[in-house]
């Protein structure tokens, strides 16, 4: 579905396509027409608004706003009254109870000259058409005719990336950050260009990506927007905004878009936004992002460092302590990293995270040499988990450092048979096989190992000792 | 910021359960449209409950949304129908949406003309049924209770004979308009499910749950359609379904509660009890009422200030006595201003609905309104902005208009299309009726000319 549709016309716009992207725009829509000169282009123009009039005649749910954006002239009057010919008959559609009729051309001027040469036709726009809106530049001065309905900002060059700002803006400003929309993608809108290219926001428009050519048929399947650019494009429009926009708030817009980041695992940008988001939110909310700062060092492995913020956020929730022993774990520590999982677990938290958090712990377990714990956690934890390998080569391990051979080599069939390809459990079913004097079934299992992965240093030295 | 949490494995559950459960029509499938051509998305309660009720009796629901943000396009509409696959679609039809009403029924019916289409909804209760002849695309106006008259549909269509056995419609069989006897609406509203707790509303999308505690109105205003609709009587769910309506939205994630109920505090021993138990068990509310202004005190505003009460909205019409009385509100002057007084007293904001263009009404009356509006120290915005009276379909105005004055302008209208906006008075004339528009128009805080970025 498209949501609004940007167009800037040329004697060359093919329409049949055109026309045929009605039926995938929102049923209630803003079509934005760009005109350098709208009286050279005016058959192009009324022939667009026949088009939009027919498919609203043969539709009467649905609703189309014309916005013509082109530059002032003074002798447009006849121009425009010629325009409501496609319009009238939605004036008095429904017998005037409906709040606003379906179709509505809205005049938006560029480039105006002194409200005194302006003011006849504003004033024939006002008593005969619509009131029109302008687009002014950072120069023009605050005195502005009353007659104008909306003012937009040139903040691009080009008045299509202003006015596709403008519209983003103002979806941006309706909100109360955080707000996931704003590392959401946008919705597919149609922009296209004089060379009758279709862009699928106003952003793909300005670099050029993702172009398809109008007249390739059936293009809504074909737009696809630039994610990876919508929440960076969502912020700088933001951020173009100025000083209106409270420090407090940008640091929420830098919080959510560092969660965004994270979120798809794109650790250095995550933590480039949560760095910046900690010089502008108040002191209240530092740590949260502490928090999130902490699980970005831990991502890029600076354990001691993310240790060292998490104490500073002091949030201390299950998935603190839960990096809290990662850290520790992957420090060493693991005595540290043991009692940091063991307060994990009190919480009460989501199935799939307790699988990692006792998954952790029973390692811990095992590299300070309480081998019964971790297996008494891994049994526990297989009743749930039948399908995790890691498991029974955790268990099977531990089996085996208690000398208990035929419960390890039991976990580590089970292993391969989840994963027939694991090297490792082979490995470690010879290593059980040779312990308990079955040399022919470690031979076997040793050379499965190794076809497997001949680089697994353990199993070329129990293949040595075999055949000595 | 609160986000250090990660959700909860349970609510995700709760959620998939409840979509599952959304999916077990053993009977057919009934598409609910939901049309607001000119507001933001808002929670369809009405068809909510039927929805609610049709889910009860074994059919699948579906409510679409379409809101001024046009939610759907032609396509996605088509394929929409299509999927689902209904065999009844109905809608809740307003003077303001009908138009795009029987475009969209127009449309379905060009898609599969084996669907059956229902009107329901204040355009429908009282529509003349000859209008059914002006909409060939429709095959049932439904007169009664929503709940109670969808499911006789439902039940006939499922049946194999979507005309037999059928109460509470209006329909056209065969070029012949027939009337089948009305239905009376359940008397305990509870035995109604909650399309709430149902979990059939989908919250994300809008700022305000509307909730509904009673139904119905037992005053006499002349232009109102509600008494009409339900008998002159108003019937309650009960204190227990309503706190636990709350709370089941508080648990997903909104406070923001708007009361649709006509008159709130009807019965005031029960609003305090709604009130308490709020209170004592320390809801977080945030709520808009609308409320009569002889139906408050000051025990009832301190204890609403105290439970969450943000807004309340009383029916002004109009600040002249005589009109009043003619329109047959029953409240002072002096009724409006304590009730006004006491509400700020308490910090509460006060909505006054006004209208112009009432009965018996001079130019000199409407401008009284808008003075008493701003005496008042009421923001003039939102629903505090006056609006000319409409003539409904089905109001003691509108079957007795000549009697009141009301001189409709000679505009040829379809049937279903009520005189509306379109009329003068034997007291004000068009010109008149414009300019007090304009003139709240002016005085108006939000009447958003002028957007800059």
């Amino acid at each position: 579905m498209i949501d609004k549709c940007y167009l800037k016309l040329s004697p060359e716009t093919p329409f049949e396509p055109i026309f045929n992207l009605l039926s995938n725009l929102k049923i209630f829509s803003d079509i934005y027409v760009f005109a350098d000169d709208p009286l050279e282009l005016s058959p192009q123009i009324f022939k667009l608004a026949q088009g939009i009039r027919d498919f609203l005649s043969q539709y009467s749910f649905c609703r189309i706003y014309l916005h013509l954006v082109h530059p002032f002239r003074p002798d447009l009057n006849p121009f425009y009254t010629q325009l409501t010919e496609f319009t009238s008959a939605f004036n008095i559609e429904g017998y005037n109870h409906q709040c606003t009729p379906r179709f509505i051309i809205f005049p938006v001027l560029t480039h105006i000259p002194n409200e005194q040469e302006m003011l006849p036709f504003l004033n024939f726009l006002e008593d005969q058409f619509m009131p029109p809106s302008l687009i002014v530049d950072a120069s023009h001065d605050a005195s502005v005719p009353q007659m104008i309905e909306r003012l937009f900002y040139l903040s691009d060059p080009d008045p299509i990336v202003s006015l596709g700002q403008h519209e983003l803006l103002l979806d941006l400003t309706e909100m109360e950050y955080p707000d996931e929309r704003l590392t959401s993608p946008c919705m597919v809108q149609a922009v296209i260009d004089e060379r009758g290219y279709v862009y699928p926001c106003f952003r793909a428009y300005q670099t050029k990506t993702g172009g398809v050519k109008l007249t390739e048929g059936y293009i809504e399947d074909k737009l696809f927007p630039p994610t990876e650019m919508c929440a960076e494009c969502k912020y700088r429009t933001l951020i173009s905004a100025g000083p209106a926009l409270e420090k407090r708030v940008q640091g929420e817009i830098h919080f959510e878009l560092g969660l965004s980041y994270f979120d798809q695992a794109a650790i250095e940008a995550a933590l480039k936004h949560f760095n910046q988001a900690l010089a502008l939110v108040s002191e209240e909310d530092k740590s949260e992002v502490y928090f999130y700062l902490a699980l970005c060092k831990a991502n890029l492995g600076e354990y001691q460092n993310a240790i060292e913020l998490l104490q500073r956020a002091n949030i201390w929730n299950y998935n603190a302590y839960f990096y809290l022993g990662i850290c520790h774990f992957n420090l060493g520590n693991y005595k540290r990293a043991k009692d940091a999982l063991i307060k994990a677990l009190e919480f009460e938290l989501p199935f799939e995270d307790k699988i990692s958090i006792v998954l952790y712990l029973a390692s811990a377990y095992k590299e300070i040499g309480e081998y019964s714990k971790a297996i008494s956690l891994l049994k526990n934890l297989v009743l749930f988990s039948p399908e995790i390998k890691e498991i029974y080569n955790l268990m099977g391990t531990c089996y085996y450092k208690t000398h208990q051979y035929q419960d390890a080599i039991a976990c580590f069939e089970k292993a391969i048979g989840l994963d027939p390809n694991s090297a490792i459990d082979y490995a470690n079913l010879c290593l059980s096989f040779k312990a308990i004097g079955n040399k022919e079934k470690a031979i076997l299992y040793c050379q499965k190992a190794l076809q497997i992965d001949p680089t697994l240093s353990f199993a070329r030295t129990a293949w040595e000792e075999l055949n000595s | 910021m609160d986000r250090a949490n990660l959700p909860l494995l349970l609510d995700l559950l709760e959620e998939k359960w409840h979509e599952v459960s959304m999916h077990q029509g053993k009977h057919g499938k009934v598409l609910l449209f939901e049309v607001n051509p000119y507001s933001p998305p808002m929670t369809p309660i009405s068809l909510g409950y039927l929805a609610a009720f049709l889910k009860k009796h074994g059919f699948e629901t579906k409510i679409v949304t379409i809101s001024e943000y046009g939610e759907h396009s032609l396509n996605s509409l088509s394929r929409l129908i299509k999927e689902f696959d209904p065999q009844l679609v109905g809608f809740s039809t307003y003077q303001r949406n009908i138009l795009y009403v029987l475009g969209l029924a127009s449309f379905i019916k060009s898609l599969n003309s084996e669907i059956k289409i229902a009107l329901g909804g204040p355009q429908i209760t009282f529509m003349p049924s000859q209008a059914l002849k002006e909409m060939p695309m429709i095959d049932y106006l439904c007169r009664s209770e929503g709940e109670l008259t969808l499911l006789t549909i439902a039940q006939a269509i499922a049946g194999g004979h979507p005309f037999d056995s059928l109460k509470g419609v209006t329909f056209n069989y065969q070029g012949e308009i027939v009337e089948t006897e009305p239905l009376v609406g359940l008397e305990d509203l509870d035995e109604y499910p909650s399309p709430h707790l149902m979990g059939l509303f989908d919250y994300t999308q809008v700022e305000e749950v509307i909730m509904l505690s009673s139904r119905g109105c037992p005053y006499n205003c002349i232009f109102c359609y509600t008494p009409q609709a339900f008998n002159h009587k108003i019937r309650f769910h009960s204190i227990e379904r309503v706190i636990e309506e709350i709370k089941w939205v508080l648990k997903k994630g909104k406070n923001r509660f708007w009361f649709a109920d006509p008159n709130f505090s009807f019965k005031a021993e029960r609003v305090h009890q709604i009130l308490d138990e709020i209170i004592r068990h320390e809801l977080k509310v945030n709520m808009w009422l609308e409320t009569r202004v002889d139906l408050i005190n000051e025990a009832m505003m301190k204890k609403m200030k105290r439970a969450g009460v943000h807004t309340i909205a009383y029916g002004l019409e109009s600040a002249s006595e005589h009109v009043l009385k003619i329109i047959k509100k029953r409240v002072s002057l002096d009724q409006l201003r304590n009730a006004i007084k006491l509400a700020q007293k308490y910090e509460i904001e006060v909505e006054l609905f006004s209208l112009f263009g009432l009965p018996g009404e001079r130019f000199v009356d409407a401008v009284k309104t808008l003075e008493f509006v701003k005496k008042q120290g009421v923001k003039i915005q939102g629903n505090s902005n006056a609006q000319q009276m409409q003539l409904y379909f089905g109001t003691p105005l509108t079957r007795n208009y000549a009697r009141y004055g009301i001189k409709p302008l000679p505009d040829k209208r379809p049937a279903y299309i009520s005189i509306g906006d379109r009329y003068e008075t034997d007291t004000m004339t068009r010109e008149e009726i414009e300019k007090i528009k304009a003139l709240w128009r002016q005085n108006s805080l939000d009447r958003g000319k002028r957007v800059v970025s």
